[in-house]
């Protein structure tokens, strides 16, 4: 059985290593940013020999060019990428003119004009759009989940955004509009993994909710690992083809996809999940209640299901602090380490029965003598 | 009962055969494969992308009436180009996007749209005496010695002026200005005429481009380039030929994974898969959307994540399988509870791309439209046919025991 929910803490510290190496990547080297968010021009050259650089910058210096950003194709030093200033279109011509006569024959030659005007258009847009995006969500899954379901979500989205971009700091791979495009996809794959999962620990808190939050979530996972493994299979396979098969154009979006997703889908699972475990666990023990009186049909519901070690230690670290049953009624078996040391040693077997003297739902429970034999 | 099933499940594969012939071959009704309908974008096509955008002149602030006009006028000097289905479009308040597919001089066509053509004749002394409005109809023609020349009628009422100006400025130059530039300033030889013309083109060609922009007429505001791409056809073709390859490769891939992981249910979400991607075409041809090149590559995403839908409700059939159901009770609460979590799932993601469609442009509401599209289609590909399909199969005897999910 998998007890995702214990290793928690390992999860944090991966992701918070991640969060930190794509923090400083872009404090420190920054992002390369396209002409689509810094205005300028792009020639796409493809000449029909190799070029070098040099060669590129002594054609453009008569042009007073000779500062622009040159840079070779890492597979193909055929084809070059230089960046200018925004020029006007006769020296844009001329650009191609001194290419032609001084560097090499071309096969074919883009020519990409931004204004800074619409570049910073672009920045405002995309930011005001994915903002609202996230308000538009936070209210839906509020709505349908849960206030906490909600922010922990988006908190993973963010999770996914920043190591992303982090990975387009690290690499320097251009910054362009298809750029935003992936990180919106990689976005709404995020949020619909993560959906599914809550969806499953709504349905448990609601049919095994006596079995203690631990169990809840991490059954919920257990349950749905099968299916998140296929679909990030399946997804992955898919846009691997296009990193592998595409063309050049397409491979840095799809290099960007494949780490987008593959982030997505971890932020579901170790991300999300465990930091809602963690804040629900600290408002019901701030509580000390549960929510849902222990019922004998609740137990009888339970049989037949398959049960895991529960986290007596949501049990135990209830009655520790707030002397009441842990409200986890549920299956108080020894969950190991965690549990043992939150109930301050207690015996391996939360004993439900002597905590449930502390309550009136205790007698209840002392009656259930399939429980005791546990 | 078992053979209506049967009758009924074949009779949907067949059409859905027959439908994806009706994408790739040639049919009597349909002409050339519909698939040859599809749009291109300009990555893959090649051409121009020219986006202009109006400035504010002092005490002549840019209005919807003078949008208008501007496009009007942009309309007819892109269709004096002769490109065939060129796009043109007004973006937000203040911008024109133009989309010219294989033209031969992309910068010499972007010069054109966008300049104002503000034409202007004044005498030494700086007075007007004709202007662009004056203007009937300019045409290029080649002279008696075979020169390009720009040949002006003009209304009748301005002839009369002309004219008149000729007689009073014999012997004196008069200025031609296009758009504040001084184009000519040819001396008077004789007066009376009522024909101006302007010489010196190098090429018929320039001399035309001239004509058209004459007679379109001035812009009533000034339009700046903000955006210009000049896209290669040769690469466009260069990655439609890679693309096909990967989005093959990419299909086939998932469609084996599923296959080999759940079996004939697996067959069932390929099937509900091909139906899925000849809806997606059929919509985007039907929209005239464009298919850019990271269009196809978020196609490829979303075929990806189609397939999640069925892996969700696969994995919820077996559970309740597994928690003892019979098997058409497992198949009922295994596509209820999974309808469930396929809606929220599927609504979130929704919302976020709506408010994107709403917010944003250009790339970014393409890619809501094509995201919101694939997720609407997988939802009834992955949950109303696969249902109905795997319903049919189970009456039709082919689905008998639940070996058939929990097996694997």
């Amino acid at each position: 059985m998998i007890r995702l929910m214990e290793q928690r803490k390992y999860w944090y510290i991966l992701s918070g290593a991640l969060l930190l190496v794509a923090v400083v990547s872009l404090c420190v080297q920054g992002l390369n940013w396209g002409i689509d968010f810094t205005g300028g021009v792009m020639f796409d050259l493809h000449f029909d020999k190799p070029v070098t650089t040099s060669q590129l910058r002594s054609a453009l210096s008569p042009l007073g060019l000779g500062e622009s950003d040159i840079t070779l194709d890492q597979k193909d030093a055929s084809v070059a990428m230089v960046r200018t200033r925004v020029i006007d279109e006769e020296t844009r011509v001329k650009v191609i003119a001194a290419m032609t006569e001084k560097v090499g024959k071309l096969t074919s030659e883009e020519v990409h004009l931004v204004s800074p005007s619409i570049a910073r258009d672009l920045i405002n847009l995309a930011f005001l759009a994915v903002g609202i995006a996230f308000v538009g969500m936070l209210l839906y899954i509020t709505y349908r989940f849960e206030f906490k379901a909600a922010v922990t979500a988006i908190a993973a989205l963010f999770h996914d955004a920043i190591i992303t971009v982090g990975l387009f700091s690290i690499t320097q791979m251009p910054v362009t509009s298809t750029f935003v495009a992936a990180i919106l996809t990689i976005l709404g794959y995020s949020i619909n993994d993560t959906i599914v999962i809550f969806d499953r620990v709504r349905e448990n808190l609601k049919f095994r909710k006596k079995e203690g939050l631990y169990e809840v979530v991490n059954t919920a996972i257990t349950q749905t690992l099968t299916r998140w493994t296929n679909t990030t299979v399946t997804t992955l396979l898919a846009i691997a083809s296009v990193y592998v098969f595409g063309g050049r154009t397409t491979r840095d979006f799809a290099l960007a996809l494949i780490v987008g997703v593959a982030c997505g889908a971890y932020s579901s699972v170790f991300v999300a999940s465990p930091l809602w475990f963690d804040w629900k666990l600290r408002e019901e023990r701030r509580r000390g209640i549960v929510a849902q009186p222990l019922t004998a049909a609740g137990a009888r519901a339970a049989r037949g299901r398959v049960l895991g070690p529960a986290a007596a230690g949501a049990a135990a670290g209830g009655g520790a602090t707030t002397g009441a049953v842990g409200a986890r009624a549920g299956v108080a078996r020894a969950a190991g380490g965690p549990a043992a040391q939150r109930a301050g040693g207690a015996k391996g077997k939360a004993g439900k029965g002597g905590k449930g003297g502390g309550k009136g739902k205790g007698g209840k429970k002392g009656g259930k003598g399939s429980r005791k034999r546990r | 009962m078992q053979e209506r099933s049967l009758a009924a499940f074949l009779a949907i594969v067949v059409l859905v055969a027959a439908v994806a012939y009706c994408f790739v071959g040639p049919t009597p009704f349909l002409g050339a494969p519909l698939m040859g309908r599809l749009n291109l974008g300009l990555d893959l096509k090649g051409g121009t992308h020219v986006v202009l955008e109006a400035q504010d002149e002092a005490g002549a602030p840019v209005t919807k009436d003078a949008m208008k006009q501007a496009l009007s006028i942009i309309r007819f000097r892109v269709d004096s180009l002769g490109v065939a289905e060129p796009i043109i479009q007004q973006s937000g308040d203040r911008r024109i996007i133009v989309e010219l597919a294989g033209i031969e001089d992309p910068e010499e066509a972007v010069k054109l749209l966008g300049r104002t053509a503000m034409l202007q004749f004044k005498d030494e002394a700086g007075n007007v005496i004709i202007t662009g409005r004056d203007l009937q109809r300019a045409e290029a023609v080649l002279d008696r010695t075979n020169q390009a020349v720009v040949t002006l009628k003009l209304k009748p009422d301005a002839k009369k002026r002309f004219a008149d100006a000729t007689t009073a400025n014999v012997g004196k130059p008069i200025m031609i200005y296009l758009d504040q530039d001084l184009v000519q300033a040819p001396t008077v030889e004789e007066g009376n005429i009522e024909e101006p013309m302007i010489t010196g083109y190098e090429k018929l060609e320039s001399a035309q481009n001239v004509a058209v922009l004459l007679n379109s007429g001035a812009l009533p505001v000034p339009l700046k380039i903000v955006e210009n791409r000049i896209i290669s056809a040769t690469l466009g073709q260069d990655s439609i030929n890679k693309s096909k390859v990967a989005v093959i490769i990419g299909i086939a891939a998932v469609a084996l994974f599923m296959l080999a992981f759940y079996r004939v249910p697996g067959l069932i979400a390929v099937f509900a898969l091909l139906v899925y991607i000849l809806i997606l075409i059929g919509l985007l041809i039907g929209l005239k959307a464009a298919l850019t090149l990271p269009g196809i590559a978020g196609i490829v995403l979303s075929v990806g994540m189609a397939v999640d839908a069925n892996v969700i409700i696969f994995e919820r059939i077996k559970e309740e399988l597994r928690w003892g159901k019979t098997l058409r009770a497992a198949f009922d609460a295994g596509f209820r509870n999974a309808m469930r979590t396929i809606i929220d799932s599927n609504v979130t993601t929704l919302i976020g791309a709506a408010v994107l469609f709403y917010f944003g442009a250009g790339p970014i509401r393409g890619f809501a439209v094509t995201l919101s599209l694939g997720i609407l289609t997988s939802m009834f590909t992955a949950v109303v046919l696969t249902r109905l399909l795997l319903n049919l199969l189970v009456r039709a005897g082919l689905i008998r025991s639940g070996r058939i999910f929990v097996k694997v």
